[in-house]
């Protein structure tokens, strides 16, 4: 029986370890606290029971939210600290494909995620989760509804009532990079 | 609410920055090979699938030491109960993530300046845009006229009631801040949920029969204590003081109920007189 609970978490690892990683990162833009974040989530399945894994319906979507409340929360805690914005820009740059975009737009890429998570990291736990999980991610309504366990209806509110506030916090947002 | 809700256009940028950012294969890789060996390394035997996995594995002392002193099998057994129920001490963290959770929150207090109650007010919340307060002068030692707002934060609408004369006056706010002249009844409620600074731990006490916890916190100035029911490590009650401590809130509070639509209508019950906030 322990045998076939970490023979799945392995298998989950395998398949959709990348993509929580990815969530884990984009929210926090540090290596080392997205790795330490999906290394939590997954060693948390060890903590339920294999029967409720097995009914894990889908493991992407259900590891994106684990992985993004963790991250967000982390963000959260991480917002007064304008050191780590700076340096987790430089470590952004170096860490980052350049495969797909060129220099230039990864420069301005990483400004405007700064910006970002210093606005999402004001917004509360859930608020900040519904928007990543919808606009980032590309959840549809009834995802985040089923994962977070709220109504789609909510979904739509959160969305509503969250985009002006992060306007609003956005615009109030310096970058440290372009003070210095 | 039927239609999805678009990104807003001013957005547009950020998110695509966000969507654009991924680690470098040579980064994800070796994160990953980790990840795999964390997981083959994982001890099962010092995970646990819960409260009943601590239990079955501490019972078998429980009846050794029976037969060697029941004394020393009492401490072992309050110490399985505790450790079964969970009712140890909450963490100031559990208590923020559940009230980042709650559907619903009615709390009903006095509120005190000077050390003199003035008011009593009775807070309807339901997440994620609606707020009902309702307010009882109470100056001259009795109670006087009750007010009640009604707003839907989302929209940008409430509605002040008079129930005496059966006046309504309907209002529009900027979603972002409120209504201007208008204390924020929730305004305790968001800053407990945004606190990182320091908390006191207090000394445990019982309300009601329940043993509750105390946490005392000081976001902006105010001081809050919070009184946490260590079962739903909600709080129960909340005492908030402002920074020169001539005003208080003193409230109990009850969360996820459901709660009457009515609660929220934007729309006056029959019989009152509609007036615009001009007086006309």
């Amino acid at each position: 029986m322990n045998q076939q609970h970490k023979a799945l978490v392995a298998d989950v690892a395998r398949q959709h370890g990348e993509q929580a990683f990815q969530v884990a990162y984009r929210i926090l833009g540090d290596v080392q606290l997205a790795e330490d974040i999906t290394q939590d989530v997954f060693l948390k399945l060890f903590t339920q029971p294999l029967k409720s894994l097995k009914k894990v319906r889908s493991w992407p979507a259900y590891l994106k939210t684990l992985a993004s409340r963790a991250a967000i929360d982390q963000l959260r805690r991480r917002r007064s600290r304008r050191e780590e914005s700076a340096s987790a820009d430089m470590s952004l740059l170096d860490e980052v494909s350049e495969e797909v975009i060129g220099p230039g737009r990864l420069v301005e890429n990483a400004q405007l995620l700064e910006r970002l998570r210093a606005a999402i990291a004001l917004l509360t736990l859930q608020d900040a989760q519904i928007f990543w999980l919808r606009f980032i991610e590309g959840f549809s309504y009834r995802e985040i509804a089923t994962a977070l366990e709220i109504t789609s209806n909510h979904v739509g509110v959160v969305l509503h009532r969250v985009q002006p506030k992060l306007v609003e916090h956005l615009a109030g947002i310096t970058h440290p990079l372009e003070e210095s | 609410m039927n239609a999805e809700i678009e990104l807003d256009s001013r957005l547009e940028l950020y998110v695509r920055a966000a969507r654009e950012t991924q680690p470098a294969s040579e980064v994800s890789g070796p994160v990953l090979g980790r990840l795999a060996q964390a997981i083959d390394n994982h001890e099962l035997e010092a995970s646990t699938a819960g409260a009943t996995g601590w239990l079955s594995r501490l019972m078998p002392r429980v009846a050794l030491n029976w037969a060697g002193g029941s004394a020393a099998a009492a401490v072992v057994l309050a110490v399985i109960l505790v450790l079964a129920t969970g009712t140890t001490q909450p963490a100031f963290a559990a208590v923020v993530a559940q009230l980042d959770q709650v559907r619903t929150m009615v709390y009903r207090g006095h509120m005190i300046s000077a050390g003199k109650a003035m008011m009593d007010v009775t807070v309807y919340y339901r997440a994620p845009a609606n707020v009902r307060v309702e307010n009882t002068s109470l100056a001259g030692g009795k109670p006087g006229m009750t007010l009640v707002n009604v707003l839907d934060v989302s929209k940008g609408k409430g509605i002040v009631l008079m129930p005496q004369p059966k006046i309504a006056v309907p209002f529009s706010f900027s979603p972002k801040g409120g209504p201007a002249d208008q204390v924020d009844p929730l305004d305790w409620f968001e800053k407990v949920k945004q606190y990182q600074g320091e908390v006191t731990h207090l000394p445990a006490r019982e309300i009601d029969g329940e043993k509750v916890t105390g946490f005392e916190i000081h976001p902006e100035g105010m001081t809050v204590t919070l009184w946490v029911d260590g079962h739903t490590d909600l709080p129960v009650q909340v005492h908030v003081t402002n920074a020169d401590a001539t005003f208080e809130l003193d409230a109990n509070l009850v969360f996820n109920q459901v709660l009457d639509d009515q609660l929220f209508s934007l729309a006056p019950a029959p019989g009152y007189t509609l007036r615009s906030p001009d007086g006309d």
